[in-house]
Parts: structure tokens; C-alpha cells; sequence
């Protein structure tokens, strides 16, 4: 059962972070609630107060400025799985959606909750890390400052936005010719048992730039620089057996969550990185025959 | 209407959401009940302070064990061991301690919060092979105490292993010879938890000397009998109506929270209502996890000569059905074979951990995958095909399955040939893929005891009373259509209204694939009673037969006692065949189910398509059972993934790519027409066809669930 709250209704973002400012440490930012109410219902969280974002005015944008991909931190999972310019800008970032829980928390889950909540089995989190996407928060102060998603996380359940301050929206860059992102999870129980994210670059027929991110088996989504070597200089044909060294280095040199089988969850980032490189590699193939 | 896929007569009700079922009902003046439960999983009490609870705003009433005076309270229809509240000790983390009643629900939590209990942790048994070893911590001291539902006759043993179901005979005397095929394993099943996705609900009123009960409940004669025991009335005094059950699977049988709840009535003065979540239904009732050795003897022309198997179910801290589930996996041992020798020893053992009950196909599910992984791996090493090594040995009709229970009523070869066509049987597959198929029979239909009434009502429509369940399996829509097939009324003129028991004809349960056969049959029988009412009303009185309203009231009784006892527990014996083909992933270990195919062989199908949505939810269940779920345990007895973010119930998304249900109609049911039931056939037949299935894909399978994890693991271990 929840336990009781306040729930406060403000409508812009200045607001918003008083309001927060105002009951700190006490309240908590309030939009989707898919992960936040699950959590005050089992107990783990107990925020005498709520502020409910959804009226909260200008944060349910989608389009796109300056070459990248612009979410408002109110859009929904559901709206970027069916939206048109999604599915043609980061094509990628639509298929991840359609994977995401079910229809019903898709429709209800937020980006800016997603990513606020610190998850570290966070899909989206994993996505953008490797994406190159920065995060625009605003604090009680009025300031705002940009955050690049990589930094967001920094322990389960724990981000670097202070008492005061929310995300207002991501900006996702959108991939130039010859990039190409891919995205695979593996899921045992409701939540993935692990993500992960490539991105590669490709020019004449080989790969120029890869980023390899895994998270839920690790406590917190990031990226493993130890991958990238093995990618870089691939041709875009390269056979299973090329893709090997690359899983084998994401898996030794990732951190494993605690509590679970860590052989398996190195398995698994290691399948996991080698499917994603080979869709990648399949896409940029199909972009640019040689 | 016999043999046609009549619509549902609730669909409309469910799809809108105007079915109303328990938790909707408005009580005026009910209390919200919350629980208190064990944090532990065996302590003595040392302390229960109720002082806090009481005073916080709201709260009418807080009950523990010591104001239930005036009667024995402990409750339990095979063993009475079960305390409605626990006294002086508790014996599995979540057992109730104490119940607060408020106005809110939220006053009820709060007061349930403020309750302070102490515990002096003993030494808790929360696996069978610790519960059953010399010396273990005793669960229950002195010997179990038969309750009102237990078989005269039944002898209980005084260890944990408290209670013996054993097949032992011979057809053919003698030893087996030294150059025969042994294959020998040990194997395990885990707890699982049935997900209704309704979970218990009871309304309850307890008077100076009446019950009054609403409750989400499958077999609420029973519920009344329970009851009436508990709380010493006599039956007529114990009113249970049910309104429409959000789902069932063996998880609303028997009593469940019904006794605490009158419990708690009685001691508030009010009425009271207790709604079940997910997180407390998880502790309320599950699938018994099974240990077993298991050894199957093949000689080199391929006859089956011997199996033996001991077996260990591990029933939690209290019996519940254990003993019945017990009997049932000890059948599901032997297989539908011709063996010389069969020797099963089947023990139902106490732990520390939350009692468990029926689940669909019980004893089938635990068993019928090991001795037929037996028969593959026997094929193996003899190199002979899997299917023939079966057709060569399986029991014909009429031949006996279990001394003392009724022969086989099925044509199991030609059941497996009908799999074996549709899945290609022998066709070459790619590296990583299998096919299994498998064949079993378990004991269905239980009892004879079933009534029914079937009445003409002023205006002309007909009223057909009968205590089986509509718990989502379409009992109404058959018992409709089998009324309706009789009197020869439109299928709109004939209304199955929800269970009274102060006016619904009595029905033992609704379980054991019997609504349609047993309860069916009674409902044939009344409907026949008052065609002839009918019949001989309109020649009396000059009036034509067709006009109903003219002749109404009428009414006819009937019931299922035809059917008799002296069979042991099988009315007729439910057929568990099925086959599947799947893919490994080598990789991660995870299981891809291609294909499915399931023989519902029902004698005569009342639905057809009710039949088809029986087999297709069966397996989807057994995908979750066999694939992933499992209730994980600490050692401590504590559940480790008690809520649906940690225990994965199958969705959508886990169905197979193909699913063909194969409706066999021979007509030799015993019930209306022929029929006999279907919808727990699966849960046996395509259990094992996954096994043999993912052995044929090249992984041996010693437990289930056959988890990726565990699959991986199983691959790289060998």
C-alpha cells in the first residue's frame, strides 16, 4: 500500500525546484511514477511530499535543434517508440522503446524519470551513454547546466542532481552518415539481466570509432574503453570469429553487480556486445555497399 | 449446442468490467483487515504487545492468537496442524501472527506497523533433504491430527516426512536381468506460485451463531465444511456465496483466509474484509518443490522392466493438500507403462517454509518430466527411437495404471502418433534445436459428489444450479450448454447464477478437470428431470412443451453419484500428452519454444473452443514453470523474490511461435456425452515434452526451471 503524501502541482520549472527546494529532503520529483511509486510501495522510499511534474509547462518536447534529437524530460517511452522522427533520426532509440517493460508502463514512463531514478538496469541510460547525449538540468536557483549522460549515474539508485533540481530534457546527437548504434538486452526476471549499446563509425569499409556501454550487470550503466580497440579497424564484413576479442574485453574488464552469478553476467555482456557490433556492422553495411 | 463454440454468456460482463468479484462488493460497515506477519521462519514467541496498534485511530480491533477463546482454533482438511493465528511459535517467515481491523485501510496498515512481537529464533528445516535426515528439528511435535477431509483409513508417520504415498506390485515376479539398460538421476522441481491474477479476497460476518461469507474461493462446500468445524455450527448455519473468481489454478482450493477472517469478525463484532496482494498471496499458498531419485530399467529388446522411485514433496510448514498432491506424484512416477516391477515411495514432508497446496496438473507437473526423460535417455542407449521405445510399452485401454484404481480409459498410441504427425517426428533438425514428446495419465474427476437443479422459473427461462466455479474456465458456459442440449431452449433462456450454498445443490470442489465431467453430469441429469417434468406437465395440461412460461415452475434434480467411488481416486483418468520443439541458444542458455503441440483428449468436447483456450493457457504456464519461475528461499526460510518485479510470471511475449491443440473425441468419458475434463493434462505432458525436447537439443536436464542461467551453465559444465 503507499503510505501517505502530499502532492504538490506546480506549473513551471522555476516552481517546480522551489517546491523541492522548499521540502528538501523530504520530497521527490514526480512524473511517470512506474519506478517511484513501485518503490514507495514496497517500502522503499517514503517522500512526505510528491511534485508532480506533469503540469510543469514546456517539457514534453520532441524534435530536433542543432543536430541532435531534443526529449523533453516529460516524454513518454510510448511517444518515442511510435514517433515518426524518432524512428527516422535514431531508429535505434525506437526499437530499445518497443522492448522496454510492457505497453501500459511505455505509455505512463517518463525519460526524465527514467533517467532520474538512477537505475542502473536503466535501458535508456545504456543507449544514451553510448549515443553521446547530454542531459539539461535546472536547478532552484535558476541555473541550468548540462550534464553528459555518462556522468548522470553515479551509484544504483543515486544520480548527481541535487535536492533542487530536475532534468528538463535530453539532447541526443544525431548519428551522421556512417554511424551506426545498436542496442540488445537479456532479461531473466522484469528487469534486464544486462544491456548494452555499440556505436560504431565507419569510412571506406572499416570501422574508424566504436563505444561500447553495458549496464544492469554492473551497478551503473557505462561505458568499457577496453572494447573499443577491438572494433576499431574492423571491415564491415568481418566474420563472427572477428567480434570475439571484443565481447572477451568488455566482459574481463566490466564491473560485475553484486549478488548475482558473475561468470554468467560476463557471459552475457560478452554475447550481448558481440550481437550488438554485428548489428551495428550489418547497418553499416546496408548504409554504404561497398 | 453440444460440440459447438458457444460464446461465453459473461463476456460481455468481463470485457466491460462489470463482472463484480469479491474486492468490488460494498460491505457497509466493513472493517479493512491488515496482517501481521513473521519476519522469521521458526521462533518461539516471546511477546506480543498490541498496546500501540490499538491506540492508533481507526483501529477496531487487534487479534492475536490469545482472544480466539471459546473454540479450537486451528484448522487444516487433510491434517488439522494450522492455527488461524500462530501461538507461542511460528513455522515459516509470513505466518499470521495477528490481524488488526480498522475503518481505512491505511489505519489498518498503521495498527498492523505498531504491533510488536518477539521472536527467539529456533532452527529452521527449509529443504526436504535437511527435514527428512536423522535428528532434524521436528516442524510439528506429536503425531498429525486428521481433519475433516482426510480418507478414513489414513495413517500419518510422526517425522516430517509425515505422511506415505506407496506403489509397489509386480507383474511379473523376479530380479532384473544384469545386461539391462540403468538409468538412474536425481532431480528437483521448485516452489512456483500459481498467479491468479486475482488475488484471495474474504468478506466475512460473524454472528452469535451464523457465518455469512463472501469469498473468491474454489470449492466453497468445502469452505462451508471447514467452517462449521472451526467454529463449531452445524453447515446450515455457514452461508458461502462466491461471486465471479479472478482465477484459480488450485490457489483458491480448500480454505485459505477464510478462517482468519471469520476468526477476526468474531472477535471485532463486525464485518470484516481481508483482500489478499500479490506479495501476501505468494505466502499464502504455492507449488510444492520435489527432490526425488529416480531409476528406470530397460531390457535390450526394449521392454520396460522396472522403475523405482523415491520421492520427497515438500509441503512448507503446514499440509494443506500435500498429502493428496503427494498421492498424485507418486502415480506420475510409474508412467503409462507395462513395467514388471514398480516400487514408489512418495513422502509429503514439513519444513519451515510457507505451506503449499494445488497448482494445476500437481503431481504430474513434478514427476512426468523425470520418467520420461528416463524413457529418452533409455532409447539412447538402446538406439532405438524414442516414439517406438514408447508405442512398444505404453498400457493399452483397459489395462491397469494403478492397482486399485480404475484401468486406463484412453488411447494413449494413438494420442502420441496425432503429436508425433504434426511435429515431423524424425525429420533432421539444425544443431541447437530438439523435439520431445511425452505421455502420462494422471487421477482426475476425484469424487461422484456433485448436485445439481435445474429450474423452469416463471416467465420461461431456466435456472441451472450447480456449485462448480466459473474461476474463468467457461463452467458456466458448458453447464449452460449442457442444460440447453437437453431441454432443447436457446442457449439465452438458460442462466448458471453464482454459488449460494443455502441454495445451490452441493459440489465437493472445482478442481481435478471435474466441472464439466462430474458437475456436468449432474447438471445433464436435473436438466433430463425436468424434461420429463415438462413433458408430462404439457400432456396433463393441454399445453404445448415449447410453451415454457405456461408450464413454469418446474424443476428437476440431479446428480453425478452414477459415477460411484471404489475407483480409488480416478473417475477417469486426464491424458497428459503433448510434444514441443525448441531451440537453445548456446550463448546464454535461453530456450526458444518453436512449437507446441498438445492432445486435449476429452471424449466428447462440450466447447471446442473453451477446450483450445484450456490447453493454450496450460501452456503458457508450463513455459513458465519448465523455462523460468521459481520461488528462491534463503537459507533463513525467508522468500527472496516475493513480489512480480523478482518472480517472472510468463506474459505474451513467452508464448510459443506456434501453438496446435489437438482435440481427440472418443467418446469414452464418463461424463455428458462422453466428455471427460481437459485443461490440466498439459501441465504433465508438455513439461516433460520440453525436457526431452532441450535433451534432444543436447542439454541434459537434472532441475527445473530450465533457466538461462542454469542452461548455460549445464552446457559448459559438460
Amino acid at each position: 500500500m503507499l503510505p501517505d503524501f502530499t502532492l504538490l502541482r506546480p506549473q513551471t520549472v522555476p516552481d517546480a525546484c522551489a517546491l523541492l527546494a522548499e521540502h528538501a529532503g523530504e520530497a521527490a520529483a514526480y512524473a511517470g511514477g512506474t519506478e517511484l511509486l513501485l518503490a514507495m510501495k514496497l517500502g522503499e522510499a517514503a517522500p512526505r511530499y510528491l511534485v508532480d511534474l506533469k503540469g510543469v509547462r514546456g517539457l514534453d518536447r520532441l524534435d530536433v535543434h542543432d543536430g541532435a534529437l531534443r526529449v523533453g524530460a516529460l516524454v513518454t517511452h510510448r511517444r518515442l517508440e511510435l514517433s515518426p522522427l524518432v524512428a527516422g533520426v535514431l531508429p535505434a532509440l525506437a526499437t530499445l522503446e518497443r522492448q522496454l517493460a510492457n505497453p501500459r508502463i511505455r505509455a505512463t514512463g517518463t525519460v526524465g524519470g527514467n533517467l532520474a531514478s538512477g537505475r542502473p538496469h536503466s535501458d535508456l541510460a545504456t543507449f544514451l551513454i553510448a549515443a553521446g547525449a547530454t542531459v539539461s538540468c535546472v536547478s532552484s536557483a535558476g541555473t541550468t547546466r548540462t550534464v553528459p549522460a555518462a556522468d548522470l549515474t553515479t551509484a544504483p539508485f543515486r544520480t548527481v542532481l541535487a535536492e533542487d533540481e530536475v532534468i528538463v530534457a535530453v539532447d541526443v546527437p544525431v548519428p551522421p552518415a556512417g554511424t551506426a548504434l545498436a542496442h540488445q538486452r537479456f532479461i531473466l526476471v522484469e528487469r534486464p539481466a544486462a544491456t548494452v549499446t555499440v556505436r560504431l563509425a565507419a569510412a571506406g569499409g572499416v570501422v574508424t570509432e566504436a563505444r561500447v556501454v553495458a549496464g544492469a550487470a554492473s551497478p551503473i550503466p557505462r561505458a568499457l574503453p577496453a572494447a573499443v580497440g577491438a572494433l576499431t579497424g574492423l571491415p564491415l564484413d568481418a566474420g563472427p570469429e572477428r567480434l570475439w576479442p571484443a565481447g572477451e574485453a568488455a566482459a574481463e574488464t566490466m564491473d560485475v553487480a553484486p549478488g548475482g552469478d558473475e561468470a554468467y553476467q560476463r557471459q552475457l555482456v560478452a554475447v550481448l556486445v558481440r550481437r550488438a557490433a554485428r548489428a551495428a556492422l550489418t547497418d553499416l553495411a546496408v548504409a554504404s555497399p561497398a | 449446442m453440444i460440440g459447438q463454440s458457444a460464446p461465453r454468456p459473461d463476456l460481455a460482463a468481463k470485457l466491460t468490467g462489470a463482472a463484480e468479484y469479491a474486492a468490488d462488493l460494498d460491505v457497509p460497515g466493513a472493517l479493512r483487515v491488515a496482517l501481521v506477519r513473521s519476519p522469521v521462519a521458526h521462533a518461539r514467541i516471546t511477546a506480543v504487545d498490541t498496546a500501540a496498534a490499538g491506540a492508533v485511530p481507526g483501529v477496531a480491533a487487534v487479534v492475536t492468537a490469545a482472544d480466539l477463546d471459546g473454540y479450537d482454533a486451528t484448522w487444516g482438511h487433510y491434517v488439522r496442524d494450522r492455527p488461524i493465528l500462530a501461538r507461542d511459535v511460528v513455522r515459516f517467515a509470513g505466518e499470521i501472527v495477528a490481524a488488526v481491523a480498522a475503518e481505512t485501510d491505511a489505519a489498518a496498515a498503521a495498527g498492523a506497523r505498531a504491533v510488536r512481537v518477539g521472536y527467539e529464533p529456533l532452527l529452521a528445516v527449509t529443504d526436504v533433504r535437511d527435514a527428512v535426515a536423522p535428528g532434524a528439528v521436528r516442524v510439528h511435535e506429536g503425531p498429525a491430527r486428521p481433519g475433516f477431509g482426510c480418507p478414513p483409513g489414513t495413517g500419518f508417520d510422526s517425522g516430517n516426512a509425515f505422511f506415505h504415498y506407496r506403489v509397489d506390485y509386480e507383474r511379473v515376479a523376479g530380479e532384473d536381468p544384469a545386461d539391462a539398460i540403468v538409468i538412474e538421476g536425481e532431480y528437483a522441481f521448485p516452489a512456483v506460485y500459481q498467479y491468479a491474477m486475482e488475488p484471495h479476497v474474504v468478506v466475512a460476518t460473524a454472528g452469535a451463531g451464523s457465518i455469512d461469507v463472501w469469498s473468491s474461493c474454489q470449492h466453497p462446500f468445502l469452505v462451508r465444511q471447514e467452517l462449521a468445524e472451526v467454529f463449531e455450527l452445524p453447515e446450515e448455519r455457514v452461508r458461502i456465496r462466491v461471486p465471479f473468481v479472478g482465477g484459480g489454478f488450485g490457489s483458491k482450493s480448500y480454505a485459505k483466509l477464510e478462517p482468519v477472517a471469520v476468526a477476526v469478525a468474531r472477535a471485532a463484532g463486525r464485518p470484516v474484509r481481508l483482500v489478499n496482494r500479490v506479495e501476501d498471496a505468494m505466502l499464502t499458498t504455492r507449488r510444492h518443490g520435489m527432490r526425488c531419485r529416480m531409476r528406470t530399467v530397460v531390457g535390450l529388446d526394449g521392454r520396460m522392466l522396472s522403475r523405482h522411485a523415491e520421492i520427497w514433496m515438500d509441503t512448507g510448514a503446514y499440509a494443506d493438500n500435500g498429502p493428496t498432491v503427494t498421492m498424485v506424484a507418486g502415480m506420475a512416477a510409474t508412467g503409462p507403462y507395462r513395467w514388471d516391477r514398480v516400487h514408489v515411495d512418495a513422502a509429503c514432508v514439513y519444513t519451515h517454509l510457507p505451506p503449499a497446496g494445488s497448482y494445476r496438473g500437481f503431481g504430474a507437473a513434478h514427476l512426468q518430466w523425470v520418467g520420461e526423460s528416463q524413457v529418452d535417455e533409455a532409447a539412447a542407449a538402446l538406439g532405438v527411437d524414442r516414439l517406438e521405445l514408447r508405442r512398444m510399452n505404453l498400457l493399452r485401454r483397459g489395462e491397469t495404471v494403478i492397482p486399485g484404481c480404475g484401468p486406463l480409459d484412453a488411447d494413449l498410441a494413438g494420442d502420441l502418433d496425432a503429436v508425433a504427425a504434426r511435429l515431423g517426428w524424425g525429420g533432421d533438425l539444425p544443431a541447437w534445436r530438439g523435439r520431445g514428446l511425452s505421455a502420462g495419465v494422471s487421477p482426475a474427476g476425484v469424487s461422484a459428489r456433485s448436485h445439481a437443479r435445474a429450474e423452469l422459473r416463471p416467465g420461461g427461462r431456466v435456472a441451472v444450479l450447480v456449485g462448480s466455479q466459473e474461476i474463468g474456465q467457461g463452467a458456466r458456459t458448458v453447464h449452460a450448454q449442457i442444460a440447453a442440449e437437453v431441454l432443447g431452449v436457446p442457449l439465452d433462456r438458460i442462466d448458471v447464477p453464482a454459488t449460494d450454498t443455502t441454495t445451490t445443490p452441493y459440489d465437493r470442489s472445482t478442481g481435478a478437470s471435474r466441472s464439466t465431467t462430474v458437475a456436468g453430469l449432474a447438471v445433464q441429469r436435473a436438466a433430463e428431470r425436468l424434461r420429463e417434468a415438462i413433458v408430462a406437465t404439457a400432456a396433463r395440461r393441454g399445453v404445448p412443451e415449447s410453451d415454457l412460461a405456461a408450464l413454469a415452475p418446474l424443476a428437476g434434480e440431479g446428480s453425478a453419484e452414477e459415477l460411484g467411488g471404489g475407483s480409488g481416486p480416478a473417475l477417469f483418468w486426464e491424458v497428459c500428452v503433448a510434444g514441443a520443439e525448441v531451440e537453445v541458444d548456446s550463448e546464454t542458455g535461453r530456450i526458444d519454444v518453436r512449437e507446441v503441440v498438445t492432445v486435449a483428449d476429452v471424449g466428447r468436447a462440450v466447447n471446442p473452443s473453451l477446450v483450445e483456450r484450456q490447453d493454450e493457457g496450460c501452456t503458457l504456464q508450463v513455459v513458465g514453470n519448465a523455462l523460468f519461475e521459481e520461488m528462491r528461499f534463503g537459507a533463513d526460510g525467508v522468500l527472496r523474490n516475493g513480489s512480480l518485479l523478482d518472480y517472472r510470471v510468463p506474459a505474451l511475449s513467452d508464448m510459443p511461435g506456434r501453438m496446435e491443440c489437438v482435440i481427440v473425441e472418443n467418446g469414452d468419458g464418463p461424463g455428458p456425452f462422453g466428455a471427460k475434463g481437459c485443461g490440466e493434462g498439459v501441465f504433465g505432458g508438455l513439461t516433460a515434452a520440453l525436457v526431452t525436447a532441450v535433451t534432444d537439443a543436447g542439454v541434459r536436464v537434472p532441475e527445473l526451471p530450465m533457466s538461462p542461467d542454469r542452461v548455460w551453465r549445464w552446457i559448459h559444465a559438460s
